[in-house]
């Protein structure tokens, strides 16, 4: 087990030099081009040149938004996958980025955000969210245990319920509200506001940490209810906590960068082909692979047709699909015995 | 060791059990035995606090189940499901792991020395050292029986309750597993229950039999005490012939094929 210790310290090792190599690539590259060499003093001073404001400005609180939504969501998926012991959930499958887009819909049709603000946009959006959160969690509690295939169905129904109402407002909606509207639902990491990014850097890092917690519980839970509670687990608390937290990660990444697919089911497949099925490792990995995931995906978006920028979540879609597809033909590595 | 009194409990609102009373006294291998749907899984599910208790009282060590918190329970009393699923594919060692979770500290990360030496015994006993670095998922059934009893005794309990050990396994795993758990109740002072579906097995391994009907306790006993011919009919309403084991002297079941 000493030799488990020191295989993931080196897997941790190598995923944070990745990191730092795909940041350092994404800050370079765009449709300004850095080279590599000028990045070190670019950091260490000189503040007035463009380029410093380049990096700074705007790629580097991409670099970090991407981050902490990659990590926030491949979390949340690593914590739904093991709670509803299902592989195909993902972090959006319970109805919470559509209770998000539906508020932000809302939002630019009512023209609120023309009165309160571009951060009322975030803010109605995470209260979208913790609706849909606090509607699923209360309906699928029945005498202080909550059932978890309720839950899994009812996040879906919400699900299709939201965006059809999405679908309304956008037929009877104006051209200019649809076209924020598309623009939103795509997901971008164009975020203007650092307070917004800090914000959602710190509740990543924050539940990332509590997540690490219940690995061991979530560990347990892989064995089903009734085999986590003989081991001594609180299953009851166990749930509520973590569909909360994974909720609250999804609702608060969705609000900022809307809705970037794809991040929440993919990563923790892949790491979990890797490293295996402890939670332990697997949810410290999955932050790091999300995060790294997302700033490569970003990259991607804002310079494959430069200077135009794609949708970032059209890019993780097609990464991520590419890599699904091909994961789902080595299935009995993901599945376990099922297959 | 484990007394149960007046118990009544069941699912949603429809009883399951009712009024059930037994004691299990330390060292004893014991076995539920009855047909599909009488309560003997229920009766599990209530000792093990999964289920809530409707009516009476259950005591462990002379102790108010009530009172016991379920991660006490855990290093008291293990269970090995019938079927035991895992959602995820992992190795051996780490699925044996899991059977320490009841003592891990508040914020405990990782394992200790004592946790790694419980393992390396519990395979031992279970003679399944040489699996340690597979996959769960290249096992057969029957290896993995051996896994799932060597991850409950990683609990270190003193009651070790098995659901259908011996399901769907071939007379060599059942033997093996029968084997196995009979001398961890010798040697090593484990108290055993079981649900057994097998009635000579059940006899021939257990020196006490819990028969269970309709949701009640019908008898208990000595095999020889519960296993009869018109005992079995009216509660299994089948015809069968009891005769004495060649081998061990206990009651042997023939099944009566009629045309």
């Amino acid at each position: 087990m000493k030799n488990k210790l020191f295989r993931w310290s080196i897997l941790i090792i190598v995923l944070l030099i990745i990191l730092l190599a795909v940041s350092i690539l994404s800050l370079c590259i765009g449709s300004t081009g850095i080279s590599f060499d000028k990045i070190v003093p670019l950091v260490l001073g000189d503040r007035s040149s463009i380029e410093h404001s380049i990096v700074f400005d705007i790629r580097l609180p991409r670099i970090i938004l991407g981050f902490a939504v990659g990590s926030a969501l491949s979390v949340a998926g690593v914590i739904l996958q093991g709670l509803f012991r299902n592989p195909l959930v993902e972090p959006y499958t319970l109805g919470i980025s559509g209770g998000a887009a539906l508020g932000i819909c809302l939002n630019i049709v009512l023209g609120i955000y023309k009165i309160m603000g571009v951060l009322s946009l975030p803010f109605v959006g995470f209260t979208g969210a913790l609706i849909v959160i606090l509607f699923v969690y209360f309906l699928s509690i029945k005498k202080g245990i909550m059932k978890i295939q309720e839950l899994l169905l009812t996040g879906v129904m919400i699900s299709f319920i939201t965006s059809s109402l999405i679908m309304l407002i956008m037929a009877v909606s104006r051209v200019e509200n649809l076209q924020e509207i598309i623009f939103w639902i795509m997901g971008s990491l164009e975020e203007p506001n650092w307070v917004l990014i800090k914000a959602v850097l710190l509740i990543s890092i924050i539940g990332v940490i509590i997540a690490c917690f219940f690995a061991i519980d979530l560990n347990a839970l892989a064995l089903g209810e009734e085999s986590a509670a003989h081991l001594g687990v609180n299953v009851e608390k166990t749930k509520k906590i973590l569909f909360v937290l994974a909720s609250l990660l999804t609702g608060f990444s969705v609000s900022v960068t809307g809705i970037i697919g794809f991040v929440g089911l993919v990563i923790p497949h892949f790491v979990r082909m890797f490293v295996g099925g402890d939670h332990r490792i697997l949810i410290i990995a999955s932050a790091i692979v999300g995060g790294t995931f997302l700033i490569l995906c970003d990259t991607l978006a804002r310079t494959i047709i430069s200077p135009l920028e794609l949708p970032v979540g059209v890019i993780t879609g097609i990464i991520g699909g590419i890599i699904f597809i091909y994961f789902l033909s080595k299935k009995r590595m993901l599945l376990g015995n099922k297959n | 060791m484990l007394e149960i009194k007046n118990l009544v409990s069941g699912y949603d609102s429809i009883p399951v059990i009712k009024d059930i009373n037994l004691k299990i006294t330390e060292g004893e291998i014991c076995s539920i035995i009855g047909p599909n749907g009488s309560g003997k899984t229920t009766l599990i599910k209530v000792i093990t606090k999964i289920l809530p208790i409707w009516k009476g009282e259950t005591f462990f060590e002379n102790k108010n189940m009530s009172s016991i918190k379920i991660n006490e329970l855990a290093k008291k009393i293990a269970v090995v499901s019938h079927g035991q699923e895992y959602a995820f594919n992992m190795t051996v060692e780490d699925f044996v792991l899991l059977g320490r979770i009841p003592y891990r500290q508040k914020f405990q990360f990782w394992e200790t020395k004592k946790d790694e030496q419980i393992i390396t015994e519990s395979m031992e006993l279970t003679e399944t050292t040489v699996f340690r670095n597979k996959f769960m998922n290249e096992l057969s059934e029957g290896e993995k029986q051996l896994i799932c009893i060597a991850q409950a005794l990683t609990q270190e309990p003193k009651l070790l309750i098995l659901d259908e050990p011996t399901a769907h396994l071939d007379i060599n795993h059942q033997v093996k597993i029968l084997n196995l758990i009979k001398k961890l109740n010798q040697k090593n002072g484990l108290t055993v229950i079981m649900v057994l579906h097998d009635l000579n097995l059940a006899s021939e391994y257990c020196n006490k039999l819990i028969l269970f009907s309709k949701g009640g306790l019908y008898k208990t006993g000595t095999p020889e005490e519960v296993l009869t011919g018109q005992i079995i009919e009216e509660v299994y309403n089948t015809k069968v012939l009891v005769k004495e084991s060649p081998l061990s002297s206990k009651p042997y079941v023939f099944v009566i094929p009629t045309s």
